[in-house]
């Protein structure tokens, strides 16, 4: 009996050693801070790997096939061909890619500007400044399938809240999802959930702007146009431009205010990239064409990314 | 000790990444697959919510006593054919889905044989009518069980069209303009959707060019759109818009004809028993004057697109067998007694032994009787030609609908409207 106890506690130290052996062996080997960093930063790059490029690369892989959904005669190589037809669709030449361009140029500088008027607002004290900085994120973190419900109401052909004010103001009443309106009532509606985006993170860039500066220069004599020109817009510049460069990317990929409240149409008078890739992807099954409609600009956007970074770096 | 460079941290990185993919799959696929013996089944949430709670007790009452269970997820249509798709490209989803027009052509690849189980289906109810072998037959091999036909007629306001000198419903087009310009005028005018509504949009639309005699293409696929009698289809709906419909028809989604209906706004639209059924749940006073009628006749008489639901097995599932029989049990007298009563007629069997029983609602209420015997005249997409991938892609990419409503609009010619919906076409069926 004694005899096996005197193994067991051999073999407990034996282990205890080892462990702390492997444990030390560790932390040595994380003592080295460039180690310790690769460490810090794998779980990180292993889900970018995972959710970015893994979808990214097989997109473009798959922009470059015919692939379709349970065909199995697809999956071909083409080459450029996605890309070469979809250029010679008018559908895709005079309305995807016009309403696209319109819908970002359209709604992102005014996003910017009314998100810049509000950060402003916000960043004045007043009474009940917290919840009012609070209220005003509510129409970007609604779901917005849920919020949208809300514009099918207003924008209703028979029943909209909005023409019947207007009838009782004594105005016509409006197709606002007709041909010549629904681009910009979609676009109104993307102004309404991307403002609120603008306005915290500028309110944020605007909390770090030096007072003691703006004292000076209001000291100096300088107005209120001067020092909101030359002493906070260029400390918050680089917030504006990442700010912004994320909303043109969002903004060009919308598909969720558009499918919901117009599919497109009406005659693809709202057809965009995001709801025509996700037309010709799941609905009509041709997922290499998606892919190709999806990277169609990828290109555009890269350059944008590209000037936008560097000017940021350049200001560095 | 070795330095870990960039690149091998990277390389492990990527080794890492492989063996987490590999080792993912098939968990994965574990973790959407029914266990053995189990089944899943997705389908469309109904808008009579009781029918979804009689159809979960009855087929949970078949799965218990047959051993099993079935998890039954209802859904809009708009995610139906998204995990459908999902399903297909990825080998893993729900056991069985219920789909809409031709999808099982479209999707054939992935759906099981279940000729056998429809064959046998078939024969115990009096034959299927044509329009379930049009959407779910694929070159001879039965892809997708027929359900039923979401039936689709005029609903109107009787009082009002007694009102305008018509004391039956017009049964041609040309006399339901003439009836719709007087209604215009009194105030009422029709509403039949031109815009970007899947259902209602496209079963107009398309109804109105077969019985114009037009059609996409002929019965070997060859584009026919262009002919002389898809122009006197698209000039019927110039004068009809411009003189009996409301504007806004061309922004219609497939919820707007029933709201336009039921706040008194149009005197009739196009629509399965769903009018008729919430007016009559919210007392809507005017539902005791709201008829059906069949679709009137065009030149080429009566020839309605019909809406064909069916459920397919997808080819992925561990259990077949169960799957088949639970596909037999959807369609038994067990199932179809409480659910053709309670769905209103909106779930219309696509076998004829419910015809003529008197306990479905066609055949005891008067004001649902147009919906009787109504898959006989109706074609799915792609009629006369095949029901092809293609033919569901022009639908879905609304070519048809923005034809006729771009020409109601204003906004293109006859021949420009032709022009564009011939381009899309010819891209669409030469991929």
């Amino acid at each position: 009996m004694q005899e096996s106890n005197a193994a067991l506690d051999m073999i407990n130290s034996v282990k205890q050693k080892r462990n702390d052996n492997f444990l030390s062996r560790l932390r040595a080997w994380f003592d080295d801070e460039k180690r310790l960093g690769y460490a810090m930063v794998a779980p990180a790059l292993l889900l970018l790997i995972l959710l970015v490029a893994y979808p990214f690369i097989l997109s473009i892989w798959l922009s470059f096939t015919n692939t379709e959904i349970a065909r199995a005669d697809t999956g071909v190589f083409i080459g450029l061909e996605n890309y070469f037809k979809l250029w010679g669709r008018t559908v895709f030449r005079e309305k995807v890619i016009w309403n696209t361009i319109l819908y970002t140029a359209g709604a992102v500088p005014i996003k910017l500007g009314l998100g810049m008027i509000m950060a402003l607002l916000l960043n004045r004290p007043f009474p009940l400044r917290s919840l009012v900085r609070g209220l005003i994120l509510i129409p970007w973190v609604l779901p917005t399938s849920l919020s949208m419900l809300v514009f099918l109401w207003l924008f209703e052909p028979t029943l909209s809240v909005l023409n019947y004010m207007l009838e009782n103001g004594g105005f016509e009443a409006v197709q606002w999802l007709g041909p010549k309106n629904a681009i910009y009532s979609v676009m109104a509606v993307n102004i309404w959930r991307g403002t609120p985006f603008f306005a915290v993170v500028l309110l944020a860039a605007l909390q770090g702007v030096p007072q003691d500066q703006l004292e000076a220069a209001e000291i100096d004599g300088a107005n209120v146009f001067q020092r909101f020109f030359n002493i906070t817009i260029p400390t918050i510049m680089p917030v504006i431009v990442v700010s912004t460069l994320f909303s043109i990317v969002r903004t060009f990929a919308e598909m969720e205010i558009v499918w919901v409240l117009t599919k497109g149409g009406p005659f693809n008078s709202t057809h965009m990239i995001g709801t025509y890739a996700y037309q010709q992807a799941i609905q009509n099954s041709g997922i290499g064409e998606g892919a190709a409609i999806s990277l169609f600009f990828f290109p555009i956007l890269a350059l944008i990314v590209f000037f936008q970074l560097w000017y940021l770096q350049r200001n560095d | 000790m070795k330095k870990l460079s960039r690149r091998n941290f990277l390389k492990f990185g990527g080794a890492t990444l492989a063996g987490a993919a590999v080792g993912l799959t098939p968990l994965g696929h574990m973790a959407v697959m029914a266990q053995d013996g189990d089944l899943s089944l997705q389908t469309w949430g109904h808008f009579i919510s009781s029918s979804n709670d009689l159809l979960t007790s009855l087929v949970n009452s078949w799965a218990s006593s047959n051993g099993t269970s079935v998890d039954i997820n209802y859904t809009g249509f708009g995610q139906l054919a998204d995990t459908l798709s999902t399903a297909a490209a990825t080998g893993a989803g729900p056991d069985l889905i219920m789909m809409l027009h031709a999808r099982p052509h479209q999707f054939s690849e992935a759906l099981l044989d279940v000729s056998d189980v429809v064959a046998e289906v078939g024969e115990a109810n009096g034959g299927w009518y044509s329009i379930a072998e049009e959407a779910c037959m694929v070159d001879g091999v039965w892809r997708a069980m027929p359900w039923f036909l979401a039936a689709h007629a005029m609903v109107y306001r009787e009082d009002l069209f007694a009102e305008a000198g018509y004391d039956t419903f017009p049964d041609t087009w040309e006399g339901l303009l003439e009836a719709g310009t007087t209604l215009k005028d009194m105030g009422a005018p029709l509403g039949f959707s031109v815009g970007r509504a899947d259902g209602d949009g496209n079963n107009f639309c398309y109804s109105l060019l077969w019985s114009f005699g037009g059609a996409v293409t002929d019965a070997d696929d060859n584009i026919v759109l262009d002919s002389p009698e898809t122009r006197a289809a698209l000039e019927f709906v110039q004068q009809l818009y411009n003189d009996a419909m409301v504007d806004s028809v061309t922004t219609w989604d497939d919820g707007a004809n029933n709201r336009a209906y039921l706040a008194g706004e149009v005197s009739c639209t196009n629509n399965a028993s769903s009018v008729l059924w919430a007016g009559r749940r919210d007392g809507i006073e005017f539902m005791a004057s709201t008829n059906h009628a069949s679709y009137p006749s065009g030149p080429a008489g009566l020839v309605q697109f019909s809406q064909v639901h069916s459920i397919g097995v997808l080819n992925y599932t561990a259990n077949p067998d169960a799957a088949k029989d639970l596909l037999r049990y959807i369609n038994s007298p067990q199932v179809w007694q409480p659910m053709g009563l309670n769905t209103f007629a909106f779930n219309y069997p696509l076998f004829h032994n419910y015809e003529d029983d008197p306990a479905m609602p066609w055949n005891f209420d008067p004001a649902l009787g147009a919906f009787r015997g109504l898959p006989e005249t109706g074609h799915t997409l792609g009629y006369p030609g095949n029901p092809s991938a293609a033919a569901s892609e022009v639908a879905s990419s609304f070519v048809i609908t923005d034809m006729f409503g771009s020409v109601c609009a204003g906004v293109a010619s006859i021949d420009e409207a032709i022009e564009t919906a011939i381009e899309q076409i010819q891209d669409i069926y030469s991929a």
